[in-house]
């Protein structure tokens, strides 16, 4: 039986479009460059600057979309690879179960305690300049200016697996005691060929769930990191460093609170729908909610 | 419990030992010295300062000199702020860091309780829909934006608070709530789910049959037990606060721990990074040890010695 999706779930997924749709090709349909300064500093919200401009006179709308490239894509992509990363560690620990798995968990357990970003933080900083130094060794000159992305992407991608390991590992462990588990063992299938064709494909669905919920939480992190100064440089732009910009504005001296509201708008925006996607999804996945509807 | 205690506290010293062993070794091995970030300096001062601060010889050589003054119970002399030890940094520094922390945890489990249970007892209403969808705002705005949103409105366009700043109590509102509402959100959602499972289980049902007035069955009984996960996610709660710190001070101007562990990282201080280190883990390890030991006694199922 499926249900009807409520009509939130149908606003989320068209905010979602349109931000998407505004990343990619809002920046070449307006009228301003993201770089481009036009001379006015500091104009209010207006027909002309949706958003209003900044110290440079640049719109705040046009770069919030260019901003949103960087952050979305930093979001996927590290999603990808906490993704990755979780659920090969959750099916190889449910999977071998015993002492492995005790042993397997008591280590994600020890790093949900860590504080990660602390981590993050000390990574970035050391391997900044290595990492420049390796790409222009191996012929990827023109990755250069965008070290501190990719740097991000991998970080990211390595702190952010745990609730997915852990999850992932709590699916097998009841898929694997199930019928055409053991008929697929009994059949002489090798681990690789249970693990990839039997248990993998059970899992998609819980995994799509995980995904839409890690995707915002890199996305804030990946902020946080920016607005520190530690994530993406100049002339690169997400929304933590517009987020970063922003907040300077607000002072006794000054407050030229529109250069906040823009990236701090979309970003909301965007984290709401894709919790909110994800939660909808969740609760449609898990029969134990369903009680007392 | 005693000796619980003790097997926990034999097993962090390890983690704690090797957290410190890679932190120092990844910032010997990573490129750019301590030394001379704002000036390039003469071979022969840079090699007297090493020997100064005993980072000359092997890195083996330099790791057992680091790891001999710990032992002696000397973190070592900061090379960013000139004439200051680590330890006189982090006593100074970590009580404010401590304060706004330990404030934006109370704020934060006190909003995920109370929210979180009144929207399971109002499950399915309007009520419920209200606070969760304030849930769910709360956690999509990060304290670094919520920071300056505030600021804006309660110390620029209506003046209740000061901008920035410390010394007296009203300096402690605004970065207090700015790091504890988000995570307050989230903890209310946590609470919500809990406290729905446990409303449905027999033994509240028990209670309702003896006759019990409902406010008894939610606050003695459902309470204690619904607020375990809670309990639960105080370790990570305590990583995160932790973390979001770092902006929340440098936003408010506070002279806490957060604004120096940037800078030391950004600028290799090897001894005050090893410092707030062995600081905020021994801390982290010892707030989840209390949330193990609150755990079992509010969950008298649950025995942990």
């Amino acid at each position: 039986m499926v249900k009807k999706s409520p009509p939130t779930v149908t606003l989320c997924l068209l905010i979602l479009v349109l931000i998407v749709f505004g990343a990619v090709w809002g920046p070449s349909i307006s009228h301003y460059a993201p770089g481009a300064t036009t001379g006015i500093q500091y104009a209010p919200p207006s027909w002309d600057h949706w958003m209003g401009t900044d110290v440079h006179g640049r719109d705040v709308f046009t770069r919030s979309l260019h901003g949103a490239r960087i952050s979305l894509m930093v979001g996927l992509i590290g999603a990808f690879i906490s993704l990755t990363v979780g659920v090969a560690y959750g099916l190889l620990s449910g999977y071998a179960g015993g002492l492995i798995d005790d042993l397997m968990m008591r280590f994600v357990e020890l790093l949900y305690a860590v504080p990660r970003l602390l981590i993050v933080i000390i990574l970035i900083a050391l391997f900044d300049e290595r990492a420049k130094v390796f790409m222009g060794a191996h012929g990827m000159e023109g990755l250069i200016p965008h070290t501190r992305i990719i740097l991000l992407f991998i970080t990211l991608g390595l702190v952010e697996w745990l609730t997915m390991a852990r999850i992932v590992r709590g699916q097998v462990l009841s898929l694997r005691e199930r019928a055409f588990v053991h008929a697929a063992q009994v059949m002489g299938q090798t681990h690789w060929r249970i693990l990839t064709r039997h248990l993998l494909p059970n899992l998609l669905p819980i995994i799509l769930v995980y995904l839409t919920l890690t995707i915002p939480s890199v996305i804030l992190v990946e902020a946080f990191l920016s607005f520190i100064g530690l994530g993406v440089q100049a002339p690169n732009a997400s929304w933590g460093t517009l987020l970063a910009d922003g907040a300077s504005m607000i002072n006794p001296l000054q407050i030229n609170w529109w250069v906040l509201l823009g990236p701090a708008l979309l970003m909301a925006l965007t984290l709401l729908s894709l919790n909110f996607l994800g939660d909808a999804l969740r609760d449609r996945s898990d029969p134990r909610l369903q009680r007392g509807r | 419990m005693i000796a619980f205690i003790f097997k926990r506290f034999l097993f962090a010293l390890p983690v704690l030992a090797i957290v410190v062993s890679a932190t120092f070794l990844f910032m010997r091995i990573a490129p750019g010295s301590p030394f001379g970030a704002d000036r390039k300096l003469s071979a022969d001062i840079e090699q007297r300062l090493l020997t100064r601060y005993r980072l000359d010889g092997s890195l083996g050589q330099q790791f057992t000199a680091y790891w001999d003054n710990l032992l002696k119970g000397d973190l070592g002399d900061s090379i960013k702020y000139k004439n200051r030890t680590v330890a006189e940094i982090i006593g100074q520094t970590f009580p404010k860091s401590a304060l706004i922390g330990i404030g934006a945890m109370i704020v934060a489990l006190g909003i995920g309780v109370v929210a979180g249970s009144y929207a399971a007892i109002h499950h399915g209403t309007l009520r419920d829909h209200a606070a969760m969808g304030l849930a769910l705002a709360g956690i999509c705005l990060p304290s670094f934006v919520l920071a300056p949103l505030l600021v804006l409105l309660l110390a620029i366009q209506f003046p209740v608070f000061p901008v920035a700043g410390w010394g007296t109590l009203s300096h402690l509102v605004l970065p207090i709530a700015c790091l504890g509402i988000p995570y307050g959100a989230y903890c209310a959602r946590l609470m919500r789910t809990s406290m729905l499972d446990v409303l449905n289980q027999d033994f509240i049902r028990t209670a309702r049959a003896k006759g019990l007035e409902e406010r008894t069955v939610t606050y003695r009984h459902a309470l204690r037990v619904a607020a375990l996960p809670l309990v639960n996610y105080a370790g990570p709660l305590a990583a995160n606060v932790l973390t979001g710190s770092l902006v929340v001070e440098e936003i408010f101007k506070i002279p806490g721990m957060g604004p120096f562990f940037v800078n030391a990282v950004l600028s290799r201080d090897i001894f005050l990074v090893g410092g707030c280190v062995i600081v905020y883990f021994t801390l982290l390890i010892a707030l989840n040890l209390l949330s193990d030991i609150v755990t079992a006694m509010l969950d008298r199922r649950i025995r942990l010695w």
